[in-house]
């Protein structure tokens, strides 16, 4: 887990009233780490799910391979603070979205993570698939799949 | 640069095309004979009669003439350099013991340090020095010319199961082979289709050429598993047009997982060891070795089963932080989550936690421990 770049890192860090008429979003990090033989499968069926539940932002956050696992990290934006303080509807909305993808997903092993580093490989690559068309989530999981 | 799988030229084997049953009860043709310079094999190797000897074998720390070695020896002795750099010395049968306790005091009383001095008792030799001009040099490379584009599997086999070995290194390292084994071809061995060549006899030698050279090179038993791993992959993949996985893999070896990992970190280190350039090179920003999986001195059983304890605890926070029978707002406890992510995800200080999310400290502290507290009373270890 890392340190040096917090999900709320896009704000910066500073005394308390430094926020004073920012709008801060939380974002969690969930990662699935499927089988390369899931994998194509896992992003797929992620995918259904985020299709259904278009309220709560949540964006590609990292796209790496471990051994024999695939892993794809989204980060879910919980929710102002402001939202989050008082459980509005927005955060719990993104609870429940949360609770949705762990009960559907339980096969791939999802599990909170840190959002990676914008800077580190898996982060630019999942920049590099959302930003090319030719791309989507679902063959780059397949190419990481092949990978040796 | 010649086609190395061209015919040869200038050596013309004797090729009648007679159909053999082979030493395996297979239906094959008799190999030829080689000729060379007009003169048939068997010529060539009379001027180097096969005897039967006893064979030391050692290794010096430092260089070693050993021809220098042999006049002190008291006895006949021959000597002829393999490929492997180790000293080897031919006596007549019966006298290899006698030669070893001459050479290790010749060594002791010249300070040099003979390493793993050993006697192989009555094995064939040919002192292939007695051949006249380039006569050897010669029925060797036509024996390779012969050899190299016939024996496809052999090559392939090589260059799979050897690291560092390429296509264009196996035609040298096949002469270097036969060039070792020639003085050991007895030609007066007689077999059910007769008397056997040089290039029969060499096959047979080359059949094994492939595991020896891995075994020489790993090591026995990460040679085994290295097979059977890759015999394991080539099952699921022909089966399931897929790669294997870890489980696959393990229960194709009779394994575990863990057990698994070790092994082929086993491999790794050992192809690695010989591999020293490495096979994945840093780029300018130096960012893409982040994905880069090598074997290390991590637990390897805590990493098999990470992702799962790691979903565990995950479903372990989200049935604290959500309770649907709740009701209304107290359903869900975003506050709770956020607090316990930005502590142990995100590494925060308890004060840091309370300045992010713009709450007391107690009052981030008390959210993490309601997360604790039901953690610990859902029986995750």
């Amino acid at each position: 887990m890392s340190t040096d770049h917090p999900s709320t890192d896009r704000i910066p860090v500073g005394p308390h009233d430094a926020y004073a008429g920012l709008r801060r979003d939380l974002e969690v990090g969930l990662r699935l780490a499927p089988t390369r033989a899931a994998a194509a499968v896992a992003a797929k069926s992620l995918a259904a799910i985020l299709d259904a539940e278009p309220t709560v932002p949540v964006r590609l956050a990292g796209l790496s391979v471990d051994d024999s696992r695939v892993l794809v990290t989204i980060a879910v934006t919980l929710g102002e603070i402001s939202d989050i303080k008082v459980a509005g509807g927005h955060s719990r909305a993104a609870v429940l979205l949360l609770q949705r993808i762990v009960d559907e997903l339980s096969a791939y092993d999802p599990a909170f993570a840190a959002v990676p580093d914008p800077s580190s490989a898996e982060a630019r690559l999942a920049v590099h698939v959302l930003t090319r068309p030719e791309h989507t989530v679902e063959s780059a999981v397949r190419q990481l799949a092949r990978l040796g | 640069m010649a086609d190395p799988d061209a015919e040869p030229l200038g050596a013309e084997p004797v090729d009648d095309g007679d159909a053999i049953v082979t030493a395996t009860n297979r239906i094959g043709r008799r190999v030829p004979s080689l000729v060379v310079d007009g003169l048939d094999e068997t010529e060539i190797l009379a001027y180097a009669p096969p005897m039967v000897c006893d064979r030391v074998h050692w290794d010096t720390v430092d260089e070693l003439d050993v021809r220098t070695l042999l006049p002190d020896l008291g006895m006949p002795a021959w000597t002829r350099q393999w490929s492997d750099g180790q000293h080897r010395v031919w006596v007549p049968e019966g006298r290899g013991y006698e030669a070893r306790e001459a050479i290790r005091q010749w060594c002791l009383d010249r300070d040099v340090e003979a390493v793993n001095l050993r006697v192989e008792a009555a094995v064939p030799f040919r002192d292939l020095d007695l051949i006249p001009g380039t006569l050897l040099p010669d029925l060797l490379a036509a024996a390779v010319d012969w050899l190299y584009p016939r024996l496809y599997a052999v090559r392939r086999k090589l260059v799979a199961d050897l690291d560092l070995i390429d296509d264009q290194d196996v035609r040298s390292m096949m002469y270097l082979f036969v060039s070792d084994h020639a003085d050991r071809f007895d030609a007066q061995r007689e077999g059910r289709n007769g008397t056997l060549t040089f290039l029969a006899f060499l096959i047979g030698k080359l059949r094994t050429w492939p595991q020896d050279a891995a075994r020489t090179a790993y090591g026995r038993g990460v040679v085994s598993d290295r097979m059977a791993l890759t015999k394991a992959a080539d099952v699921i993949a022909a089966t399931e047009q897929r790669p294997a996985t870890e489980e696959e893999l393990a229960a194709a070896l009779k394994t575990s997982v863990t057990d698994l990992r070790r092994r082929e970190q086993a491999i790794s280190t050992l192809s690695g060891m010989r591999n020293y350039q490495s096979l994945v090179t840093d780029r300018d920003d130096g960012d893409l070795l982040d994905t880069v999986q090598v074997a290390s001195d991590a637990d390897v059983e805590f990493d098999a089963t990470a992702h799962e304890r790691n979903a565990q605890l995950t479903r372990a926070i989200l049935a604290a932080v959500n309770d649907p029978e709740g009701g209304g707002r107290r359903a869900q406890d975003p506050l709770a989550l956020a607090a316990v992510y930005l502590s142990f995800w995100e590494e925060l200080s308890r004060p840091e936690v309370a300045r992010e999310l713009d709450v007391l400290p107690k009052t981030a502290a008390a959210a993490v421990a309601r997360v604790l507290d039901s953690v610990a009373t859902s029986g995750l270890q």
